[in-house]
């Protein structure tokens, strides 16, 4: 079964919304910034065939809205160039809308809150699509 | 990763600033911000400039002027009185607030009735001069501009800069208390909307491990329908744009910008943004928040070129463009953005569903609607809030013309191109 890389920053978030994607066989590995993926080698990412990152990552700077999740993007699409699908939550459509504009190729942008269901749905349709 | 200089005051207070230092003391200012490290009121002060001053920046020599200002204001080593690069005087004033430089003003160009000062700047303007490569009528120029400057006394400057140093403080600490605010709520709202998406997200999936013939299972449904709502509500009270700061807003600029914004997405999909106004060159100016309506236009605009079909999917009777359409009528001003794809379910319209925040919908085609779930909602917000009604629709373009209908369902319209148009009517009240 394929394997997700689930960042989030919120672990009560990450525990709830990735229980049905466990449930229907998908294995996750779950970080809870950016740091932590950060350093990964393009070969490490490339074991992963899809990546769901929340935009309210803990950030370095002052403001609670600086959109670092773009930084990771855009590193794994430019520095690393992996096509993998990416989905991006966010509570907040601002970052929502910083993603859109940049027009990324393969990349969901969905704004919370989303049900588990709604999320799983997204995730299996990809799946097929990327079969 | 990238961090940016962020400001402290809102450009707009900055330029008000400017213009009550002006009219309160008649010397122009310009306003350091010292974490911007640059002019918080952009070229807005120039307007204030003297004679010389803006002469000099007429004939292109304004950059040297922008960097000795702002060498000025951040050397650490130079207080009260300065002298510019051609020997005009400035006073630079420190703005504290909670200890800390937060800016730094400097206002002046004028010459201090003072006879050692006065020789030392026409020494320094005439080594300036004589380095500068000018054409002889501008040299003349400015030597009968400088020769104009207005001579005050060290005394009346300085009394003015105390004044201004009050009445920048007492905005500083404003607009501080505002940011800190604004920071406790933006916190608040992060975690309660954590918080109640973890709870929707248990909520749904213990709903789904209770048996469907269980009595229970209705009201697990239920409560997962009321942590929804509450979602909705928290969003609602995030206020992600902030508050209504009406003015005098061009929506030709936002139009324009919001076009901007989405033209590389267009001209991949070959797609034509057609703009078009019947009565005249621009769209009309409103009074209204520019935040706000840039957010819904963009909003609109992408939506539109996001579900235009490809160019070269097209029939070549199928228009492949996104029309932005105005005309004045008897009550106001109509504004139609119109696009040819992938339509919208009559249900979802007639429901009103597809205007419900976090709602992302069923496309005609057959897809979830992905992104922008919270856009129309948000968008539809911004414009009942200028009083702007916001009407959508969605037409199959097919020779059967089988009726995007509640009646049928996504499957079997799906791939049946529609001419979908967000209709906007923007009331005479409004429009400047």
């Amino acid at each position: 079964m394929k394997k997700i890389l689930w960042i989030d920053d919120d672990y009560i978030i990450l525990e709830s919304l990735l229980d049905p994607a466990k449930r229907a066989g998908f294995t996750v590995d779950t970080f809870q910034s950016l740091d932590e993926v950060g350093n990964f080698t393009t070969e490490q990412l490339s074991q992963y065939s899809l990546a769901i990152i929340d935009l309210s990552l803990p950030s370095k700077s002052e403001s609670i809205l600086d959109n670092e999740g773009l930084e990771l993007i855009n590193s794994i699409r430019n520095v690393h160039r992996i096509s993998m699908p990416i989905i991006v939550l966010s509570g907040y459509v601002e970052l929502i809308m910083d993603i859109e504009k940049e027009d990324f190729y393969n990349v969901i942008t969905i704004v919370k809150p989303i049900r588990p269901s709604a999320l799983l749905n997204e995730i299996l349709k990809i799946e097929a699509e990327n079969v | 990763l990238k961090r940016k200089h962020t400001r402290l005051i809102p450009y707009e207070i900055a330029s008000l600033l400017v213009d009550i230092f002006y009219a309160k003391t008649n010397f122009p200012t310009i306003i350091f911000e010292t974490r911007l490290r640059e002019n918080a009121s952009k070229d807005h002060c120039l307007i204030h400039f003297s004679p010389f001053c803006k002469y000099i920046f007429e004939i292109g020599l304004g950059e040297k002027c922008r960097t000795c200002h702002k060498d000025r204001a951040f050397d650490l080593g130079c207080n009260g009185i300065t002298t510019c690069w051609l020997g005009l005087h400035n006073i630079k004033s420190q703005i504290k607030f909670e200890g800390e430089v937060v800016a730094v003003l400097l206002f002046g160009q004028r010459l201090i009735n003072d006879e050692n000062r006065l020789k030392n700047s026409k020494e320094v303007f005439q080594k300036a001069l004589n380095k500068l490569d000018i054409p002889y009528e501008d040299e003349v120029k400015i030597k009968q501009l400088y020769n104009q400057i207005e001579h005050v006394d060290y005394d009346s400057m300085t009394n003015q800069a105390e004044s201004i140093e009050h009445i920048s403080s007492w905005i500083y600490e404003m607009v501080n208390q505002k940011i800190q605010f604004e920071k406790k709520t933006q916190y608040a709202y992060h975690e309660l909307a954590a918080y109640l998406q973890a709870t929707l997200a248990d909520a749904e999936n213990f709903m789904m491990q209770i048996d469907n013939f269980s009595p229970y299972k209705e009201q697990a449904k239920q409560v997962v329908f009321s942590i929804e709502r509450m979602n909705v509500v928290v969003q609602n009270f995030g206020g992600f744009l902030g508050d209504y700061y009406l003015k005098e807003t061009s929506l030709t600029d936002i139009i324009k910008r919001s076009v901007e914004m989405y033209m590389v997405l267009a001209k991949r999909k070959g797609i034509d943004i057609i703009i078009y106004n019947k009565d005249s060159r621009d769209f009309p100016t409103i009074l209204g928040s520019e935040r706000h309506l840039e957010f819904a236009f963009s909003n609109i605009i992408h939506n539109a070129v996001k579900y235009s079909f490809k160019g070269w999917h097209r029939r070549i009777s199928d228009p492949i463009e996104v029309e932005i359409f105005g005309q004045y009528t008897q009550n106001g001003y109509e504004l139609s953005i119109r696009n040819f794809g992938v339509g919208i379910l009559a249900n979802e319209i007639d429901t009103g569903k597809i205007f419900e925040h976090g709602y992302r919908g069923i496309l005609a085609r057959g897809e979830y609607r992905t992104g922008g779930g919270a856009g129309l909602g948000a968008t539809r917000e911004v414009m009942i809030a200028h009083d702007i009604k916001i009407v959508l629709d969605s037409v199959c373009t097919q020779k059967d013309q089988r009726q995007a209908s509640s009646k049928f369902s996504y499957k079997e319209l799906e791939g049946v191109p529609h001419i979908t148009t967000v209709h906007l009517s923007i009331p005479m009240g409004i429009i400047k």
